[in-house]
């Protein structure tokens, strides 16, 4: 389908971004929603992770998950398909250098680090069971930068929303709820 | 071992720089098997300097060195000297390699 919802032609980069874009926001949506069901009990220490129950430990499970899965929709596709659209050539480009790339021409402001937020994501990858500190140290950090990934994900939107669509992309922001309970 | 001596280097250097002076840097894992192909790079720092075994540092240090050897799987497990470790601690510590 392309951009005018018309099929049978090959989607453009345009219509390739903006589908990144709409995926990509479901995902931050979600993540935003798993952030403030986290809120109440973090921070965590090595003593408060043992002896969070089921349901929290599910919740921190789906927050990880979707904390995880933006980070590589990010990285991956919105990244990749806005290079595209920029007219870029990928084929000797690593993930920095794309990174680099969209800090260079204002996508994403340097000081959200998302570099680290993507070491960050495999630092949770990699989390030792038999290490309650480091794991609260992790999932501490992994609560902050959710924040910052979804800004990054939010800043993306307005840049390719500006430059590519004349401010009528269409897709909103993904916000944080403040309370405590959010709605799905 | 499969680790390239610029591979080494790096990650020598990288520790230094921020885990400080005396941090001891152990390869563990498949890397050490000459016989096998590809896995992550399984490293285990110990460092003298309390103040730097923290996982801002940890990311730091992770990020310098894929900018000098690539975009390369790397787990990455770092302590206090003196820390008590868990399971993986030991294995690196019975089973690793000291990089120097």
């Amino acid at each position: 389908m392309n951009a005018d919802g018309a099929h049978g032609s090959r989607p453009t980069e345009l219509d390739i971004l903006k589908g990144a874009l709409l995926s990509a926001h479901r995902i931050a949506s979600r993540l935003a929603w798993s952030s403030a069901r986290v809120r109440p009990f973090m921070p965590l220490n090595g003593v408060s992770i043992q002896s969070l129950d089921d349901e929290e430990v599910e919740r921190i499970d789906a927050f990880l998950q979707r904390f995880g899965a933006l980070t590589s929709f990010v990285q991956d596709q919105v990244t990749k398909a806005l290079l595209r659209a920029e007219e870029e050539d990928l084929s000797e480009k690593s993930r920095k250098d794309q990174r680099l790339l969209l800090e260079k021409v204002g996508a994403i402001k340097p000081e959200l680090e998302f570099g680290a937020i993507a070491e960050l994501r495999n630092k949770v990858a990699h989390m030792y069971p038999d290490e309650p500190e480091k794991q609260a140290e992790i999932l501490n950090a992994a609560h902050v930068r959710g924040t910052d990934l979804i800004q990054v994900f939010n800043d993306l939107l307005d840049y390719v929303d500006a430059k590519f669509f004349g401010s009528r992309l269409g897709i909103a922001h993904a916000v944080i709820p403040d309370s405590s309970h959010p709605q799905p | 071992m499969r680790l390239t001596q610029n591979e080494v280097a790096a990650i020598l250097a990288c520790a230094n720089r921020h885990f400080g002076e005396g941090a001891t840097v152990r390869l563990f894992g498949s890397r050490l098997n000459d016989r096998r192909r590809g896995g992550d790079i399984d490293l285990h720092v110990e460092t003298p300097h309390a103040h730097l075994a923290r996982l801002d540092v940890e990311l730091a240090f992770l990020q310098d060195l894929k900018d000098r050897i690539g975009d390369q799987k790397i787990d990455l497990v770092v302590r206090r000297v003196g820390e008590p470790g868990v399971t993986v601690d030991a294995v690196a510590r019975h089973d690793g390699l000291v990089l120097s």
